[in-house]
């Protein structure tokens, strides 16, 4: 009953923390990715002990402990390969990065955007299809 | 010991009494708990599922027959290949060997009285079909014609077909996966009959846990995919539109991260019946059973680190495309260990030419091919070529159909008399081998010809050249020899259920424990737990001994 | 069949034993569990790519969330999993009113979260935050269109420039939370189902294997807050 009682209080003290961190001012001292970094560990800390002491994973038997770290680590797999292409994109010589700069909308000036559509994207009159780019329709053998 | 003509008493319950005939109102079908009818009721289901899915094919497959491709509409023919390849994946394939023959089995393999949770089983099965009432009604309702893949923006955005009805049925339908999965895991950990230690599980366990594994971690990510795919549809929130910035190939990373391992689903149990099947064929254990056995579990892992391979042609990255690409040549290693082993466990064996023996050598050779032919899809610059052609098309069919659909007709053939107590015309039975093994080799050698040349996929019409038309004439015949062959399973199945001969517990003089119970089984397969004292496969030592001590006493 | 069966009703046929029933079905709860981290998962995958991608959009954006009901709902559920524990431990000692009365108070506070969660979304519907035809993101274009701005918005003025991404921000804001309270509402009825079992005494302290199996499906619920919340509302910068 102690342990339980010991990691609640834990539990709200770093809830306390974590808000508190978030409210400093990081900007001003240049480090803003501490932030980020010490709320994801405060988050990680609080789960753990969720994990381990409310839902008895440290008294349970290693197959429910192999279980709980497995799926965490294929969490872990999904992030890691999907992040090795998101972060290399920008590495190839002529690479535009991860999306073109000049695909993204950019309003003409700083009041309201709207979105605009592709031309390429419209269906066009024909019912083979789409419409290319240049407004010439598609070559199509329509004798 | 005692040989297998005469059952010990207390293996078996009153023999007037199997699971087929305990009970014969509707009520006590479709509120089972027994893991046997539960089989049946998938096995229903899927027989029903594919033949749909096959009438998609047959129409794409006339289309194809002119080069125009004018037989249907340009929109009609992206619904034809859609629901093709929804129906066959989600709802035959994936399901296919776990839930029938996974579900009939595994209890009785590992001498336990039922699955873990029953009830959770039969809710499985209830998912599944209310999962399919969703999708086929998008089907009924004007299709869907995004493509099996659902690539977004299309499929969030500018596709006017029933998107978002046919992922919710999807959606059902992978939970329906998940709770059979975990039902399969707890029970391998916890019901095995005192004695069946893990090195002697059949293959067939080993193969199904492995399975159960992608069901469990892989399942969920393709349902909260399709969420979103079909939030963004109904909602128009923007996460994966171009226009507010949002990636469509994250939408991909996320689908394939579930759908490559789900190519893992639907081959790791046609190698487990593949395993079981040789052995018994050539009265001989299984050649390096440990390695057979880890190398499932080896694809289930790797499986999971392979998916990008999917996306080399999009603006995924190299240095991540050359990753992928170096751990799919590396998840082909595990699959060729299986190869080897069964090869060397045919070698100086007593081969017999029955017809579940016929599909295990269809298997061998047409899953050697497609996986050597993944190769060339795994290798960055080929695959800049043969991407999106007819070349995919035949690799991903050689190993589904040449091997999985194979896999699954033998394991069907094999277990058919413990399931209902009947034999088939076995003769008739080889001809439908022979016929399927024919008519696929016709439908899809052509076609790896055919994306070699460069034909792309989801096209309805191709080049007005003679060489290609003459392919794809011969990919239609074949596909005609093959629905043949696959209907004709259909007609003396069916008869055998009423006119076959009666199979007796053992036809086959196989090992293991479901061929020491009745055909077909009583509802609680073993009156009291066996007790496994004997390695599986222990065809060496002559025929097949009941594998209980009867020297120590049973609970 | 056996003899653990006479002396424990609530064993299925299925099993040999009760531990065999309990550690069958805690290690399939655990399963279940383990497909929803992953399900979560996805999401928090889509997010993160977005964030790295977007980190000033999304920095600025997550400064229009209401940080303190999301503070106080994760106070709120942090006590929820407390009260669940000990619904547990004196399910485990056989006090069988103050299991009833934890799992009540689990109840009450899984409805204040739910109804804090309302609220807040309420008022983001009145900020045009909502990611479909209303959503205006853009301090100086809102005063252009008439469109009333608080004090706090003021004080971090939303760049108009941002509001593609903004609007992505805002979907994974209500997927995520969305999703999240979806299952919050699951788990009442789990604890409703939970507290009728009570209720016809069928928990006792050899068999009360409910108690944890529910208690893990709500504690689980509460690490995916306990993510949630950081993720989405802290990260300012």
């Amino acid at each position: 009953m102690t342990t339980y009682v010991l990691v609640f209080i834990s539990l709200m003290v770093l809830l306390v923390a974590t808000v508190w961190v978030a409210l400093l001012p990081w900007d001003k001292w240049h480090q803003t990715q501490v932030s980020v970094v010490i709320a994801l560990i405060i988050a990680v800390i609080k789960a753990t002990l969720v994990v381990l002491f409310f839902m008895h994973v440290k008294l349970a038997p290693k197959l429910t402990q192999t279980f709980v770290v497995a799926a965490f680590v294929w969490l872990g797999i999904m992030f890691v390969f999907s992040f090795s292409d998101y972060l290399t994109r920008g590495w190839l010589p002529d690479s535009s990065g991860w999306v073109a700069e000049s695909t993204l909308p950019q309003p003409a000036t700083k009041g309201e955007w709207v979105p605009t559509e592709h031309s390429a994207m419209r269906p066009g009159p024909d019912t083979n299809g789409i419409q290319p780019v240049s407004g010439r329709p598609p070559r199509h053998d329509a004798k | 010991m005692t040989t297998l003509d005469h059952i010990p008493d207390i293996l078996v319950e009153d023999d007037r009494n199997t699971y087929l005939n305990i009970s014969h109102k509707l009520k006590s079908w479709l509120l089972t708990k027994d893991h046997k009818r539960i089989a049946i009721l998938y096995l229903i289901a899927i027989t029903l599922f594919f033949f749909v899915g096959g009438f998609f094919a047959a129409m794409i497959r006339l289309t194809l027959l002119t080069p125009r491709g004018d037989l249907v509409q340009a929109e009609t023919y992206n619904k034809l290949f859609t629901m093709h390849g929804v129906i066959m994946v989600f709802f035959f394939l994936i399901p296919s060997i776990p839930a029938t023959l996974g579900n009939f089995l595994v209890p009785l393999m590992i001498g336990a009285r039922d699955l873990a949770f029953p009830r959770i089983n039969l809710l499985s099965w209830y998912l599944f079909m209310i999962g399919a009432a969703f999708t086929f009604s998008a089907i009924i309702c004007g299709g869907l014609d995004t493509g099996w893949t659902f690539y977004t923006p299309y499929s969030s955005l500018y596709s006017t077909s029933n998107v978002a009805l046919a992922v919710t049925g999807i959606f059902i339908n992978g939970f329906s996966s998940i709770l059979t999965g975990l039902n399969f895991i707890v029970t391998i950990h916890k019901m095995r009959a005192p004695g069946m230690t893990w090195m002697r599980l059949p293959l067939f366990i080993w193969s199904t846990y492995a399975t159960s594994i992608i069901f469990v971690l892989g399942t969920p990510v393709i349902a909260i995919t399709l969420a979103l795919v079909a939030v963004e549809r109904v909602f128009h929130l923007g996460i994966f539109d171009p226009r507010y910035g949002g990636d469509p190939v994250l939408m991909q990373h996320l689908f394939w991260f579930y759908s490559h391992p789900a190519v893992y689903i639907m081959i790791l149990p046609a190698f487990g019946v593949i395993s079981e099947l040789v052995t018994c064929f050539s009265r001989k254990p299984i050649f390096g059973y440990s390695m057979v056995a880890f190398s499932s579990l080896a694809i289930a892992s790797i499986g999971f680190l392979v998916w990008g391979h999917h996306m080399f042609v999009t603006t995924q990255s190299a240095y991540a495309g050359m990753v992928f690409s170096f751990l799919s040549f590396l998840v082909a290693i595990p699959s060729a260990i299986k190869v080897f082993n069964w090869t060397a466990t045919l070698y100086k064996g007593s081969i017999s030419y029955e017809a579940p023996m016929l599909y295990v050598f269809g298997f061998i050779g047409l899953f050697t091919i497609g996986g050597l032919t993944g190769l060339f899809l795994a290798t960055l610059g080929t695959d800049v070529h043969i991407h999106d052609t007819y070349f995919v098309i035949a690799h991903f069919h050689y190993i589904m159909v040449g091997g999985a659909i194979m896999g699954y007709l033998g394991g069907i053939h094999y277990w058919w008399p413990k399931m209902t107590g009947r034999m088939y015309c076995n003769w008739l039975a080889q001809v439908s081998a022979l016929l399927i093994f024919i008519g696929f080799n016709l439908t899809f050698f052509p076609q790896f010809i055919l994306g070699y040349m460069g034909m792309p996929r989801r096209y309805h019409a191709y080049p007005d050249e003679p060489l290609w038309q003459v392919l794809n004439v011969m990919s239609t015949c074949g596909a005609s020899i093959l629905a043949i062959g696959y209907l004709l399973p259909l007609t003396y199945l069916l008869w055998s259920l009423k006119y076959g001969d009666l199979a007796g517990p053992n036809p086959w003089k196989a090992t293991g424990l479901e061929w020491q119970t009745l055909s077909p089984p009583a509802t609680h397969n073993f009156a009291k737990p066996p007790i496994v004292t004997q390695d599986p496969y222990r065809y060496d030592i002559g025929e097949p001994q009941a594998r209980v001590d009867l020297s120590i006493p049973v609970h | 069949m056996s003899h653990a069966e006479i002396s424990s009703p609530a064993l299925q046929e299925q099993f040999d034993d009760a531990a065999q029933q309990k550690d069958a079905v805690t290690l399939g709860m655990w399963l279940f569990l383990a497909t929803e981290i992953l399900f979560f998962g996805g999401m928090f995958m889509g997010f993160s790519v977005y964030r790295q991608r977007y980190t000033a959009a999304f920095a600025e954006t997550a400064h229009h969330l209401l940080m303190w009901y999301g503070a106080v709902n994760t106070a709120i559920l942090l006590c929820s999993s407390f009260t669940v524990v000990l619904a547990v431990h004196f399910a485990h000692i056989g006090r069988n009113k103050a299991v009833i009365s934890s799992i009540i108070a689990t109840m009450i506070l899984g409805a204040a979260f739910l109804c804090l969660k309302g609220r807040e979304y309420y008022i983001e519907y009145t900020e045009h935050l909502i990611p479909n035809t209303q959503f205006v993101y853009g301090t100086e274009q809102k005063e252009r269109m008439g469109i009333e701005v608080t004090q706090e918005e003021k004080d971090h003025p939303q760049t108009a420039a941002f509001a593609p991404q903004a609007r992505i921000f805002m979907s994974f804001y209500f997927m995520m939370t969305g999703v999240h309270a979806t299952h919050m509402i699951v788990g009442e009825g789990i604890f409703l189902w939970l507290l009728i079992t009570c209720l016809r005494g069928k928990i006792t302290p050899e068999y009360f294997t409910p108690v944890e199996i529910c208690g893990l499906y709500w504690h689980f619920v509460d690490i995916v807050w306990i993510f949630v919340f950081p993720v989405l509302y802290l990260l300012h910068y």
